[in-house]
């Protein structure tokens, strides 16, 4: 994203939620029931208050780094060696990750529509598409995400509300699931599902009013945990916890069950087409940021060789796993570790003792020591 | 015996006719053949930059003459007339020369307005009072001192023997030449280093008739003619305000095609004035034949088949963006008149929204909204769900198809594509053949094509149902080069689907809205009020009621935001 490059409250708070749909789309409705349970819900509601209250924090701290992200932020902290840290782990971050949801994206529409089509074959076309959207910049993705998400989080309500006549409500029960220990301590580390917040720690040099990312940060974070609560509700009231669903795409299963007469009896291709949308709008903003951080992190002259070797990364990365399982343990185990420990943990503190630098500075120069 | 021989000798000695075989000559190549030849080349056109370098008239009415001559061959070219007589001031005699085109000028008016007080003795340039005029005098200590107004004879014409509404004078030949050239006549007069530039323009043109592609029920029926005057008063007379400026800008360097550049002075923003200007004046170009042209030139990317600036043969749409806060170009000879900044919303707009009631007009932009995704998917949607998601299809309808199919030898993607072309055919010779012919060879192709191609098997009979929607529904987007450009685009979604299903169609479409999404037609980007939102109060993709349509468009940035009062209709909610 160039530096003039500015962008909307209603596009920032898109840009965060399509991360967290997407999650949503693959394995993370499934990731969380099979660990709390038919205390899920309640599990979602108690981590959504838990980051609500992280990202208000978040937002607090960054409000003493006007136009400031945590590339700077880390710069200003520990130099240069810790701003390409910071950015290097984001980069894995952004890069790693999506090659691993492309991949178990396509395995799973492989399985479903392309049995006899090589993996790869799919995978280039999201690759192209990535290609090709980042070639016409950071601003042009957002504003398409901010045209397709409405229907995208639509889907997601419909599938809810298109299935309330095959739902069995006594499946909430007992809403503490395993206990309450499993559900509220254990399952604190399900605040990995949010891992779309590591956007906020790049978007305040970027938003048209700074004054806003706190109603942003606060609105992304509550629009997730809606329509996490509404899949997860969907998926636990549909098929019993124990049992739970296939591996692929829980969602793209619930929507197998929508009927609406005789005439429309299987809809589930229209839904995979708005979430191959999705898929595509994810992938290419997180290819965008990666190389925005690259260029950040180099001062690169060349952008589109970014943007060919970004694809490439991705499109390499992808190909890595050997099969659908190690691809699942990437997605769901390796990515809650690395979110916790990178947008929880690494971040948090360096804006924490960022702070405290930035305070013990402004109480040094008003005591006159410092110019 | 001679006659013998001359048929022995057709016979046996006919030599072979020469092969008639025009080339033309490199002169490059000219050149090093023969340096002769070059250096004659070199000395004309070295001849010609010195004819090129001359910019202001000559006193010497001889020169001028001779320069007029060379300039516009008057030996050859037979339409440039050059008249020459001896005019009459004050009873003097001036040698002078009048310079027009023949069917551009009118040549009454020049007889009776410029030639005849001219040249005839009348009380005008006959009168031979004092060369100089006093007008005031003092003495003072025996000195007289007076106020003298010297005769000046370009005065005396100017104001006294040419009764012309529109008379400029001239000192440059270029001047001169771009008034000619556009129907005026030019009087050149000895010992003068001015020329007169005279309006007599009465060339003939089509009179102003019912639009042709962009047809209302309730409306105006007006459309813009090839002239610019007649184009420019049309605008005039809606917008009647003194607010509307139309400037004028040549552009080519040979054509010099006159430009007008129209809007509302206390409205447009200046920037985006200022940058119409700045694209249309540079330009680096020999000719400029029609508002297409123009509107690839200007526009910020041609690397799309998606147009950027609107373009209309109606006066009243014109009118409308230009209160908007718009800026409109009119080409000289081109009915097409182009609007800037444009969105994607203006495209799939039509003047009659304008006309109706709002609940109409919403309806109507629901229908288009559908026709422009049946014109760009439906065939596409079709290809993926009979070859990959059929699951989609309800199961008696998805029988039928099959069945339908049975009989036919070829794979989906050649079926659809013979098809989706030979509509495309019939459309294009439709257009091209004579009008009274045109729509006879739009049923026919369609119908016995379509029904035989049936027959024949090489089709099946939902196919022709699809193609056939795809086509209707094309017809129904407004504005013909969006038209055009679904209709392109179509065939690339078809391929897609071909190739992967709803995956092909699903990512190609994420990339043709960021595309969308990357455009900006003069600094607007394409996609507002949607991405990026702005206000779009009563101006939207659906139109609100048009006592609520109080503001704008935002993304004008606009002198004046308001263009009705909150209470518009206040016969209503005066309060007494």
């Amino acid at each position: 994203m160039s530096q003039t490059t500015k962008i909307g409250n209603i596009e920032a708070i898109f840009l965060i939620v399509t991360i967290m749909i997407n999650h949503i789309i693959l394995n993370l409705p499934k990731f969380l029931l099979d660990k709390t349970h038919s205390g899920s819900l309640l599990n979602i509601i108690f981590i959504t208050l838990i980051v609500l209250g992280i990202v208000y924090f978040i937002s607090k701290l960054l409000k003493r780094f006007p136009n400031m992200d945590i590339l700077d932020i880390s710069e200003f902290l520990g130099g240069k060696i810790l701003k390409y840290t910071i950015g290097i782990l984001f980069m894995i971050y952004f890069l790693f990750f999506a090659g691993v949801f492309l991949r178990s994206f396509c395995e799973s529409i492989k399985i479903i529509y392309f049995p006899t089509t090589p993996v790869m074959f799919l995978i280039i076309f999201f690759i192209i598409g990535m290609m090709m959207t980042n070639r016409l910049g950071t601003n042009a993705i957002i504003r398409a995400n901010l045209i397709f998400i409405p229907v995208i989080l639509f889907t997601i309500i419909l599938i809810f509300f298109a299935n309330i006549g095959n739902f069995t409500m006594q499946r909430m029960f007992p809403l503490l699931g395993n206990g309450i220990m499993p559900t509220f301590l254990s399952g604190l580390s399900n605040i990995f599902a949010f891992g779309g917040i590591a956007f906020l720690y790049f978007i305040p040099p970027y938003l048209k009013d700074a004054k806003e990312f706190k109603k942003i940060a606060i609105t992304s974070v509550i629009l997730s945990g809606i329509w996490l609560l509404f899949s997860i509700a969907t998926l636990l009231f549909i098929f019993p916890s124990i049992v739970t669903t296939d591996e692929i795409l829980p969602l793209y299963f619930a929507s197998r069950f929508i009927q609406f007469g005789r005439f429309f009896q299987r809809l589930d291709a229209a839904f995979l087409l708005i979430w191959i949308i999705s898929m595509t709008s994810y992938l290419s903003i997180t290819l965008s940021f990666a190389t925005n951080i690259f260029k950040k992190v180099t001062s690169f002259k060349y952008p589109y060789l970014i943007v060919y070797g970004g694809c490439l990364i991705v499109f390499l990365l992808s190909l890595i796993p050997k099969n659908y399982v190690q691809v699942h343990f990437l997605e769901t185990t390796i990515y809650q570790y690395f979110v916790l420990s990178l947008i929880f943990a690494i971040s948090l503190s360096i804006l924490i003792f960022a702070t405290f630098k930035r305070r013990k500075q402004i109480r040094v120069k008003g005591d006159g020591f410092i110019e | 015996m001679k006659k013998i021989k001359e048929i022995l000798r057709s016979i046996f000695l006919a030599t072979p006719e020469k092969d008639y075989d025009f080339l033309l000559t490199d002169i490059s190549t000219l050149a090093e053949n023969s340096d002769n030849v070059a250096n004659d080349l070199h000395n004309s056109s070295s001849n010609f930059t010195t004819l090129d370098e001359v910019k202001n008239i000559f006193p010497s009415i001889d020169v001028n003459l001779e320069y007029i001559k060379v300039k516009y061959n008057t030996l050859i070219s037979s339409d440039v007339i050059v008249r020459e007589f001896d005019l009459t001031a004050r009873n003097r005699h001036y040698k002078a020369f009048l310079l027009f085109i023949d069917g551009l000028s009118d040549t009454d008016l020049i007889n009776n307005y410029v030639l005849k007080p001219l040249m005839m003795k009348n009380p005008a340039n006959s009168f031979d009072g004092d060369q100089t005029r006093i007008l005031s005098e003092a003495v003072t200590n025996n000195i007289t001192v007076r106020k003298v107004k010297k005769f000046d004879i370009v005065e005396y014409i100017s104001n006294c023997l040419l009764p012309q509404n529109s008379l400029k004078k001239q000192t440059e030949f270029s001047s001169v030449f771009s008034g000619v050239n556009s129907g005026n006549c030019a009087l050149f007069i000895d010992t003068l280093n001015i020329a007169f530039d005279i309006d007599v323009k009465g060339f003939k043109q089509r009179s102003i008739d019912s639009p042709n592609n962009e047809i209302v029920i309730r409306g105006p029926q007006e459309a813009f003619v090839e002239n610019i005057r007649t184009n420019t008063s049309l605008v005039r007379r809606i917008v009647n305000n003194e607010n509307l400026v139309i400037e004028n800008i040549r552009v080519g360097e040979i054509s010099k095609t006159h430009c007008a550049i129209c809007y509302l002075a206390d409205i447009a923003n200046n920037d985006l004035v200022a940058e119409v200007k700045y694209r249309i004046n540079n330009l680096g170009i020999d000719s400029l034949l029609s508002s297409g042209q123009l509107e690839q030139l200007i526009e910020e990317t041609n690397k799309y088949s998606i147009p950027q600036i609107l373009s209309t043969e109606r006066p009243d749409k014109v009118t409308k963006y230009l209160f908007q806060g718009r800026v409109a170009v009119i080409v000289n000879g081109n009915p097409y008149c182009l609007v800037m900044p444009a969105t994607l919303v203006d495209f799939v707009s039509s003047p009659e929204d304008t006309n109706l009631k709002f609940q109409f007009a919403n309806f109507l932009k629901f229908l288009r909204l559908i026709a422009m995704g049946i014109t760009l998917l439906l065939p596409a949607f079709y290809v993926a769900m009979t070859n990959f998601h059929q699951e989609l299809i309800p199961t008696e309808l998805l029988f039928s198809m099959i069945a339908s199919r049975e009989n036919v030898p070829f794979p989906m993607i050649f079926e659809i594509l013979v098809m989706e072309i030979s509509f495309e055919l019939i459309r294009e010779a439709g257009l091209r053949v004579p009008s009274p012919l045109g729509p006879t060879i739009g049923i026919v192709g369609a119908l016995v094509l379509g029904q035989a191609a049936v027959s024949a098997s090489i089709v099946s009979p939902i196919l022709i149902i699809v193609v056939a929607i795809t086509g209707i529904a094309s017809f129904a987007i407004p504005d013909f080069s969006f038209g055009f450009h679904l209709r392109l685009l179509r065939f690339v979604f078809l391929i897609l689907s071909y190739l992967s299903g709803f995956l092909g169609v699903g990512i190609g479409l994420f990339v043709y809205i960021t595309i969308l999404c990357s455009l900006k037609s003069f600094g607007v980007p394409y996609m507002v009020p949607f991405a990026p939102i702005t206000n779009s109060k009563g101006d939207g993709y659906f139109v609100s009621p048009i006592w609520k349509r109080e503001r704008r468009p935002d993304y004008l940035n606009t002198k004046k935001t308001d263009s009705q009062k909150h209470i518009s209709m206040e016969w209503k909610y005066r309060k007494e």
